[in-house]
């Protein structure tokens, strides 16, 4: 399968020139199986540029159909949604997958998001065809050619990690966990105070959920130095990832969820700390590029995935 | 003088990338401060009559600066005008870190206060924010309704009338002393009542910041979405016989390219009259004096 990167920046959308490699776009990724079926994860603000490229295909037809997943509802993630052009097309078809956040349901969310006030068009008019599909974290779902598995991250409310499979290839995705030996912030996670037991639990849980994996997508929004204090903003470093990267023994570690302060220097002095660090073990690790496509699983062969 | 500084100038969403670098793609926030003679150049003091229009992305890269000065240490009062309350004209704000500084005082202005406030606390409800609601902003948040007809805003005389857009959006008129700006983001031109209202709040303005977010083109098949192409822009400008129009609000399909030949077209328009065309970009600075 593919993997394409459309968004990695976290927090919010940020235009500066100093940060065009990487590029200011939040978080959208986009997965598509060799016989073609498309599954997207987050609607930041890079989908919409995901959305433009897929209208130049059956989209642009009405007779396109994607799997949607939310990781979490926070804006960062999904912002982009109500400029998805597929979305305003008649015959388009998606099922929206994702957990909720405090009790409420994703539609509601993305409909709240279209309030009137705030959006000119509602999401209940939208054109295309939209089916929802809600689980809990630990959840295993099948979707299409794609095989799910979930786990709640440690960040603010509800937020869901996923490993995905799919033509014999694995990409687990942590966009936004906090530092557990620091802070508990999910729901459910029994407390903001850390707690030993549970961090060594939840790191398992983590290792587990990406183990063996092609390539684990991890946030690491911090530098070491500025993490300090900011625990409770849900974000992790680095060290965190190389540390999970390390237990579930994955090929590959690609940087993501970038601070929308970090500069192109900044993301690249962070990559190579990561090299740095995991010298003479077998990983690679890469940051993510707006962009950047990269064939993941017995396909890749000899291909490797190229920055732009 | 007022010093009109532009943080975002891009409409409806963000569109960063190496197709927007040169113009920009962050969402509609400008700065405007005002100076007595000789005093520019120097930092913003807090006495300086200072206030933000709108809260799109743009006011991240103003945070910064703002962060440096009394915001970052909790002695900021920050008044910041909404035209309307759809996201490109709001999303920065759950961002906006002079909020998380205990002691900072921050005003926002709208057409209605039930409006403005419910805006406010959406963007902070738990279903999208970490924060999980606006009180749990350290920041001292008021609201206040704005006055079409007249009210002193941190020093600026400002006037306002409402646009033609989808829902209420309204344009501002910004006086200090004799300098005049008219701020008009997401307007659709051609209600022949609504436009001489707007011409009227323009007209002796040195500086008129308008909506221009389609080609002549692209605005054919987009009656009533809401905005203006850079043509009827300009139209209106030259209406209202203003010394220099800033077109603002770029869509964010739009490269740098294009936004290059809108500004040549509409400055072509503008050829020979009083008013100078220029076409707004992300960290442009303008004097008015």
């Amino acid at each position: 399968m593919e993997l394409t990167v459309y968004g990695a920046r976290g927090s919010y959308p940020i235009a500066r020139r100093d940060q065009v490699r990487y590029g200011g776009n939040t978080t959208c990724l986009h997965f598509r199986t060799r016989s073609g079926q498309d599954l997207i994860l987050d609607g930041g603000t890079g989908i919409r540029v995901l959305g433009n490229e897929m209208m130049q295909r059956e989209y642009a037809e009405g007779q396109g159909e994607a799997y949607i997943l939310v990781g979490h509802t926070h804006w960062d993630h999904i912002m982009g949604f109500p400029f998805f052009e597929p979305f305003y097309r008649e015959g388009n078809r998606f099922v929206v997958v994702s957990a909720g956040q405090a009790g409420v349901h994703i539609r509601d969310i993305l409909s709240g998001q279209q309030a009137v006030l705030h959006f000119p068009v509602s999401f209940e008019h939208l054109q295309a065809h939209r089916e929802y599909l809600q689980f809990k974290p630990g959840d295993h779902l099948t979707l299409g050619e794609f095989r799910l598995e979930t786990v709640q991250l440690n960040h603010p409310g509800m937020t869901v990690g996923y490993r995905v499979e799919a033509d014999d290839g694995v990409v687990t995705v942590y966009t936004d966990t906090a530092r557990v030996r620091e802070v508990r912030l999910g729901d459910g996670m029994g407390g903001l105070e850390p707690d030993a037991g549970f961090s060594r639990g939840y790191l398992e849980q983590l290792a587990h959920c990406a183990r063996g994996a092609d390539v684990l997508v991890y946030d690491t929004n911090y530098l070491e130095h500025e993490i300090l204090g900011w625990y409770h903003f849900g974000h992790s470093t680095v060290e965190d990832a190389l540390e999970i990267a390390r237990m579930a023994q994955v090929n590959r570690l690609v940087l993501f969820h970038h601070d929308p302060e970090h500069s192109d220097t900044v993301v690249e002095e962070k990559l190579a700390l990561a090299r740095d660090l995991s010298r003479g073990e077998p990983l690679t690790v890469e940051a993510a590029a707006e962009g950047w496509r990269l064939v993941v699983g017995p396909d890749a062969g000899s291909q490797k995935g190229a920055k732009p | 003088m007022i010093r009109v500084r532009f943080w975002g100038t891009r409409g409806s969403i963000a569109s960063p990338g190496r197709a927007t670098q040169r113009y920009g793609g962050n969402t509609p926030c400008v700065e405007v401060v005002g100076f007595q003679m000789g005093e520019p150049g120097a930092a913003v003091r807090s006495d300086n009559p200072h206030l933000i229009l709108d809260g799109g992305t743009g006011l991240a890269t103003l945070q910064t600066t703002l962060m440096s000065g009394p915001w970052g240490r909790g002695q900021g009062e920050l008044h910041l005008l909404l035209s309307h309350y759809h996201w490109d004209h709001l999303i920065g704000i759950p961002f906006f870190r002079p909020m998380f500084v205990k002691g900072n005082r921050i005003v926002f202005y709208g057409s209605s206060i039930e409006d403005l406030r419910s805006s406010i606390e959406r963007l902070f409800t738990s279903v999208y924010s970490p924060l999980k609601g606006a009180e749990n902003v350290a920041a001292d948040l008021k609201y206040r309704q704005v006055e079409p007809d007249g009210m002193d805003v941190a020093g600026f005389q400002v006037r306002a009338a409402e646009n033609r857009h989808l829902g209420t959006a309204l344009s501002f008129r910004l006086q200090y002393g004799a300098h005049v700006v008219c701020y008009t983001p997401d307007h659709e031109s051609g209600d022949r009542e609504v436009d001489a209202k707007l011409v009227a709040l323009a007209r002796g303005a040195q500086l008129w910041i308008l909506e221009a977010q389609y080609t002549a083109e692209e605005r054919r098949g987009r009656d009533s979405w809401g905005h203006n192409s850079h043509l009827q822009a300009v139209r209106l400008a030259l209406e209202a016989g203003v010394g220099m129009v800033v077109l603002f609000h770029h869509d964010p399909a739009h490269d740098d390219g294009i936004l290059d030949r809108m500004g040549l077209e509409a400055s072509e328009m503008a050829a020979g009259t009083r008013t100078q065309v220029l076409m707004a970009r992300d960290g442009m600075v303008v004097d008015v004096e």
